[in-house]
């Protein structure tokens, strides 16, 4: 084996996970030539111990360092999700405060959401459904958080379940602020395949593979199956996830393989499949075109 | 250390006007401390996306509570990390896990190299307790000059070398992987993350000086005598 071709197997190996502790295994051909190299030459193998060295340096750097993108996205989530500040703090808020009492009142529900009002979902001066449905579901954790508080124990629900739901959507806030915040992010909207109530909108970027997927109006699944997403692409159906439920809202958060650089007029669908399996082949309940 | 009471009052400012509704105050704030938030987030959770969001509630917090520091109290950076600690912890717990955090010995297992148990335990997302680069005040300031020369270096790298570099280790994939995320051709990205690697190779070089034999050693002439 030559020093270059050495010298590319340590500096490509210095790159990829795992990548030393393969070759030192030795049990690939590339590996058992490495080290053949290797104990007739100093110099190579002092140089595979400087990049580990410093492949354990920069390696712990990149991972420190947050992307670029977070800037823009942790701004514009704070501007959507923020207590109202300065002249806008005059403005009604967009959700009506919900006292909280440390005694056992009886249920009282949380005054009406407001969304009428124009507050700092608005971003370059254009409403961005994103933000809005951002804005939506923030009102909702309030309120949902704000009401429970109120009746505690005249209702059933246990504190790990509230907290659950509050993260549940605290997520889908999240995540559509940072798929939104994205450059190519689209958005479909969700109807029902058969008419009816449920309803659902998806936001995606074909490039970060980003997605978020809320439903709203589909009834609770029997044991045994669930609620899954689906992308048509050449023609067969390929699965985005599972639609988890948190506080009457079906919901995906996360990446999704099958939305690699997807181009305009896929079809999504959300259809009723078992539990068991990767099938996402059930009749659509709720489908729409990018 | 008048430098740093000017700098403390600096900022100080800042978060008063943040509480005033100065959206330009809390984006300087944010360029100051978003690489420790990120940073506290991510040593406690392993995962990236986790730590993005972190960073996000996290200056969230700062926007809503800012009329809530003091700083006769405490530093800001140590507020923030208190409150991006606080929320990965969170996390934590309504997902019902616990973070990974193993002291180093544990990690290392039965390796007698110190360097692969720290690179398999890196490259595992294995948090590892007492990871600092040296105690007390002076440890801090080099890993956070280390950092400010990293991220320089970085900032300069040519854009494709630095896409392929932050790939292979912000998110763990194969030269495979990043070829078929990218659309690009094996050997391209071979060539871009060594490329990449070299630099930051030399940056480290120059940093650390000679002793710490970090830099790049020639590529000897003639044939090695292999067995």
């Amino acid at each position: 084996m030559e020093h270059a071709e050495a010298r590319e197997l340590l500096e490509i190996a210095a790159v990829e996970p795992g990548g030393f502790a393969r070759l030192v295994a030795g049990d690939t051909p590339d590996a058992a030539a490495l080290a053949g190299h290797l104990a007739g030459c100093p110099a190579c193998a002092a140089e595979m111990e400087r990049l580990r060295l410093s492949a354990v340096v920069i390696r712990d750097a990149v991972r420190l360092l947050p992307p670029p993108e977070l800037r823009e996205q942790t701004l514009a989530y704070v501007a959507a999700l923020g207590r109202p500040r300065g002249p806008a703090a005059n403005e009604e808020p967009l959700v009506s405060a919900v006292p909280v009492s440390s005694a056992a009142s009886p249920a009282s529900p949380a005054e009406p959401l407001d969304l009428g009002k124009a507050r700092r979902g608005l971003v370059g001066g254009v409403s961005r459904p994103g933000v809005w449905v951002a804005a939506l579901v923030a009102a909702v954790v309030i309120a949902v958080a704000g009401t429970a508080i109120f009746v505690g124990a005249a209702r059933d629900r246990q504190g790990a379940d509230l907290a659950e739901e509050i993260s549940s959507l605290r997520d889908v806030a999240t995540w559509t602020i940072r798929v939104d915040s994205q450059r190519d992010a689209r958005h479909v909207a969700l109807a029902p395949a058969a008419g009816g109530g449920p309803t659902g909108t998806l936001i995606f970027s074909p490039s970060s593979t980003d997605v978020v997927v809320v439903a709203t109006g589909l009834t609770p699944p029997a044991a045994g199956q669930e609620y899954r997403c689906w992308v048509e692409t050449g023609g067969s159906r390929q699965r985005v996830g599972r639609m988890f439920l948190g506080a009457d809202l079906f919901y995906w958060v996360g990446r999704a393989s099958s939305l690699t650089g997807l181009g305009p007029g896929s079809t999504f669908g959300i259809s009723l499949v078992p539990v068991t399996g990767e099938s996402v082949d059930g009749a659509p309940v709720l489908v729409g075109q990018s | 250390m008048s430098g740093d009471r000017h700098a403390q009052q600096a900022e100080a400012d800042l978060v008063r006007e943040v509480a005033a509704g100065s959206e330009d105050a809390l984006a300087a704030l944010y360029d100051r401390h978003v690489d420790a938030v990120f940073a506290a987030a991510i040593r406690l959770t392993s995962d990236r996306q986790v730590a993005e969001e972190v960073v996000q509630e996290t200056f969230l917090a700062l926007w809503n509570r800012a009329e809530l520091f003091n700083p006769a109290v405490g530093s800001l950076a140590a507020w923030l990390h208190t409150i991006a600690r606080n929320r990965t912890v969170d996390r934590f717990r309504a997902a019902g896990r616990r973070p990974s955090l193993v002291s180093f010995s544990a990690a290392s297992g039965a390796d007698t190299d110190e360097t692969a148990a720290l690179e398999r335990a890196l490259a595992g997302g294995t948090v590892l307790g007492g990871a600092d680069l040296g105690p007390g005040p002076e440890g801090e300031l080099a890993t956070t000059e280390l950092r400010d020369v990293l991220r320089g270096a970085l900032a300069e790298l040519p854009e494709q070398e630095r896409t392929a570099l932050v790939l292979a280790y912000s998110e763990e994939l194969t030269q495979t992987e990043i070829a078929d995320r990218l659309g690009w051709p094996l050997g391209t990205v071979k060539t871009r993350t060594r490329r990449a690697l070299l630099r930051l190779r030399e940056v480290l070089a120059d940093e650390f000086g000679p002793a710490a034999e970090l830099a790049p050693l020639p590529v000897p002439a003639g044939e090695a005598s292999d067995r």
